[in-house]
């Protein structure tokens, strides 16, 4: 996998949340901002070679005069290339306090099998 | 029959147009679909007001609430705090974008407000601070004395 590439516009306003990703030896861990977003917010969608993440913002907003504004109210996109080595079926998110988890382990090598050789 | 002529450096080509669209996405990624403000703070904070309070907002995915220092005086709120990151032992980074460490912001407000009524929610990782406004000296009705 690697850093999120490309973000396009959905529906509405769309923002990139910020992301870290490290790599450890089962593979590797996407963590991303975003606050606002519940675990019903969230879509994760895994296609070969593609990880798509999508966050919608339940925070209701206040009604009333704007005195200073540095974040503006709008959903999350993003979008990342997921290497051969991703194992797809192992993929795991989880969203705590607006921070989102991806685990993307690291598809075993096959090992190789050994075939016994009847003699008819 | 083979054509003769000057065919275009493909390679060379190529490798522009590659570059001519990473710069292109660094530079969508860095001005309109990027929303903090210029200056980055964190955390980036929304102020807002009602007919009855002032309303503070704070993006604060991932912080350690109680640890968060939250203080309020006649004329601004003082956000204290640290967002650290988790990353486990042997773990290297392949990026690293959000921004983490101490951080401290001084909010000023443009409204006095009651200090005793102030309450604070969090709840996804924002940060909902409402400050009632202190209640204005209404008119007095000053008696007349007569001798």
């Amino acid at each position: 996998m690697s850093a999120g590439e490309q973000s396009r516009k959905s529906q509405g306003r769309s923002y990139v949340p910020a992301v870290d990703i490290y790599e450890t030896e089962e593979g590797r861990v996407l963590v991303a901002d975003f606050p606002g977003v519940s675990k019903e917010g969230l879509a994760v969608q895994v296609e070969p070679h593609l990880l798509t993440i999508t966050g919608r913002v339940s925070v209701p907003e206040v009604a009333g005069e704007e005195h200073l504004v540095e974040f503006q109210p709008g959903d999350f996109y993003r979008v990342f290339t997921l290497s051969d080595e991703a194992d797809l079926e192992g993929i795991v998110a989880t969203i705590t306090a607006g921070v989102l988890e991806v685990r993307v382990p690291r598809r075993r090598p096959t090992q190789g099998r050994r075939i016994e050789v009847k003699v008819e | 029959m083979p054509i003769r002529g000057h065919w275009p450096d493909w390679p060379q080509r190529w490798m522009e147009f590659q570059q001519e669209v990473r710069r292109l996405f660094d530079e969508s990624l860095g001005g309109f679909l990027d929303r903090r403000s210029a200056s980055r703070r964190f955390p980036p904070v929304n102020l807002y007001e009602t007919e009855g309070a002032l309303v503070l907002r704070a993006e604060l995915p991932g912080v350690a609430i109680e640890q968060l220092d939250l203080s309020v005086t006649e004329d601004s709120l003082t956000l204290e705090g640290e967002r650290r990151l988790e990353c486990p032992e042997g773990a290297t980074y392949v990026a690293q974008e959000r921004q983490h460490g101490r951080f401290r912001r001084v909010v000023p407000l443009p409204q006095t407000v009651d200090a005793e009524k102030v309450k604070a929610e969090y709840a996804d990782g924002i940060l909902t601070v409402t400050l009632p406004k202190a209640p204005a000296a209404g008119p007095r009705t000053v008696h007349v004395k007569t001798q």
